[in-house]
């Protein structure tokens, strides 16, 4: 073996070697890997928008205009949900480990906006996936509660099931259970400002009794008086052949705008939009065409509706952008927030 | 004398990629090349030490003789060799980075791999040894490499696009070239000695080398489906490996019966085997269809 061919060998052996020390320095823990916006935000009556992002794995709790979190935890917890009270002085957030299991726990804290002091209001076995303040009552805290974390089929991947509507109380720190559905899924509680009552999206599986049955089945919204828990009913087209996905209730105007595909793009991914359904007349309008991922309508100030768009849907990561538009659809613009 | 022709022969032979048997063939056959230049100069009235010189200096510089041996016996082959194993440790090197860097994943155990096996190929390339210059020694060489620089193409594909796109290009020439070279090593570089029918073994070594790999392909789809549906390992898998065993059964058989002269037996397996693995793709493309309709 001569000289260069030695030196060759080793120069493979020295770049190996600081390649495999280059592996050790900077290889990251999948719980690190995280960055940037999540689909959870909200906006308060007065356009302040608090959002959930992640920094090198750290979820975080922002504000619009600010570039440094009110509340950031540690790589190993996430942040489920967060929710203005109605009279913006309070921020509930939900937070849980990122790895999931049917022992997983939720912590729900309360953040006081004006002394940014953060305090744990409960902790529950399950995972708690949204809240919402009463808008009737500040004091009073709706959530959605999963008991289980499994997959029911072997290739399906593991996901919050058996859902229950619950609610706790500020002042006598009272936690109760309203329903007993033990729902496979269930999202997007909103509570009415008039009435002691809730809305969620669920499966309209009450009367389903064979598998067939159960295929055919669609996802809609339903009302459940507080009162008579028992006593649902669907508020969206009962007989409509989508799927609802999300939805924001304007009850003044007697609508819903919902989240459900409406079409299928050039790639074969579906493309979701927002669309409204009056319960009165039963007319259906769709209200965006962006032919993207839109999701999540919030209520904002001046009757606009924020939304968020994902732009990379059907890809390894989302990457979400929030934007407005008006009641009917118009004037979409991008809210920037930083 | 003959020490000194020696040591010039030892120096050509050893420039080329032949195995053991051809080494000494061709060492035979130099040798009395240069000791019959040898006498014929002695005849011309040189002296022993001068016929012995011109002997050498008029039949040329080892190293370069022998690198024409080597191109003449082997075209291009050592090109082929030396652009894989080049081009196959530069790969490693920037998918790691990409997989380190961008996705913030760290191969290490792959990395040390791809790299033992990138530069096995390179000294055996450069410097070739004689006793591991045979059929089975390449050709597991190849296709380790093959192996480890498939689950390279799968690190290439996941890192973020348009990375991927270049990286992935790259990889599929890597194991294209790497796979002629199994074709070539297998059918025209090492003959077997023991195998009368030539042209025969050559056709039966194509057709079973492209089902080979057809078969490896179908096994590790099969595999990763198994393995990304099932809960934990089951015995059952190794149900996925008995069309790989049927086959090496089948080629070996093959084989064998050729270097018994038994031509009608060894493509009668041929004939079975091909039409077996026909019927299967059609049934598999004809439900694919079904499926789509």
């Amino acid at each position: 073996m001569n000289k260069s061919f030695k030196f060759l060998i080793g120069g493979i052996g020295f770049v190996t070697i600081v390649f495999i020390a280059l592996g050790f320095m900077f290889a990251k823990d999948e719980h690190e890997k995280q960055n940037g916006l999540t689909s959870i935000y909200d906006v308060l009556a007065d356009g302040s928008i608090a959002y959930v992002a992640f920094e090198d794995g750290q979820p975080g709790i922002y504000f619009t205009g600010n570039e440094k979190p009110v509340v950031q935890k540690p790589v190993d917890k996430t942040i489920l949900e967060i929710s203005f009270s109605k009279d913006g002085k309070k921020l509930a957030y939900v937070v849980t480990k990122k790895e999931m299991s049917s022992e997983s726990e939720s912590a729900v804290h309360l953040l006081q906006l004006d002394t940014l002091e953060d305090r744990l209001l409960f902790q529950d076995t399950g995972l708690i996936t949204e809240l919402a303040f009463d808008p009737k009552d500040s004091e009073m805290l709706f959530y959605l509660h999963a008991a289980t974390f499994t997959n029911y089929s072997p290739i399906a991947r593991e996901h919050p099931h058996d859902f229950d509507v619950h609610s706790y109380h500020l002042g006598d720190q009272k936690r109760t259970k309203y329903t007993n559905l033990k729902k496979y899924s269930m999202r997007s509680l909103q509570v009415s400002p008039t009435d002691e009552t809730v809305y969620v999206q669920m499966d309209d599986d009450a009367n389903v009794q064979t598998a067939e049955d159960v295929y055919a089945s669609r996802q809609r919204i339903f009302e459940i008086p507080l009162h008579a828990p028992d006593q649902q009913s669907v508020i969206s087209n009962p007989v409509g052949e989508e799927d609802i996905y999300d939805f924001l209730l304007l009850p003044e105007r007697e609508e819903i705008v919902y989240q459900a595909v409406a079409g299928t793009g050039p790639n074969g991914i579906f493309e979701y939009e927002l669309f409204t359904f009056n319960w009165k007349t039963y007319e259906t309008k769709q209200l965006t065409s962006l032919k993207e991922h839109t999701a999540k309508p919030r209520r904002g100030p001046d009757n606009r509706i924020y939304f968020l768009v994902d732009r990379n849907f059907g890809g390894r990561e989302p990457v979400y952008q929030l934007y407005r538009m008006s009641e009917e659809g118009k004037d979409i613009e991008e809210v920037l927030l930083h | 004398m003959r020490h000194a022709f020696e040591r010039f022969v030892e120096g050509i032979v050893r420039e080329t990629d032949s195995n053991r048997e051809e080494r000494k063939d061709l060492y035979e056959e130099l040798l009395s090349h240069l000791e019959c230049s040898f006498i014929d100069y002695q005849k011309q009235g040189f002296s022993e030490e001068e016929a012995m010189r011109t002997a050498m200096t008029n039949f040329g510089e080892e190293r370069e003789i022998g690198k024409q041996l080597q191109q003449a016996m082997y075209p291009y082959r050592r090109e082929m060799m030396l652009s894989l194993s080049v081009a196959s440790l530069l790969f490693a090197y920037v998918v790691y980075i990409c997989q380190l860097f961008v996705m913030g994943d760290a191969h290490i155990p792959w990395l040390i791999v791809a790299v033992l096996i990138s530069t096995a190929l390179l000294v055996t390339t450069v410097r070739p040894v004689s006793s591991l210059n045979r059929r089975l020694w390449v050709n597991s060489l190849l296709l380790t490499h093959i192996l480890t620089y498939f689950y390279g193409l799968l690190l290439a594909t996941d890192v973020y696009h348009p990375i991927s796109i270049g990286l992935t290009i790259i990889a599929g020439l890597i194991l294209i070239l790497a796979i002629v070279l199994v074709y070539r090593t297998t059918i025209y570089d090492y003959s077997s000695k023991r195998q009368p029918l030539v042209k025969d073994a050559k056709r039966v070594h194509f057709v079973n080398i492209t089902t080979g790999i057809f078969i490896v392909l179908v096994t590790l789809f099969f595999l990763w489906s198994f393995l990304l549906f099932s809960v934990g390992m089951s015995p059952r898998v190794f149900i996925l490996f008995i069309p790989l065993v049927i086959w090496i059964i089948s080629y070996a058989s093959q084989m064998h019966l050729l270097s018994r002269q038994k031509k009608k037996w060894a493509y009668t397996i041929l004939f079975i085997q091909t039409a077996v693995i026909l019927w299967a793709v059609g049934f598999l493309l004809l439900g694919a269809l079904g499926g789509l309709a």
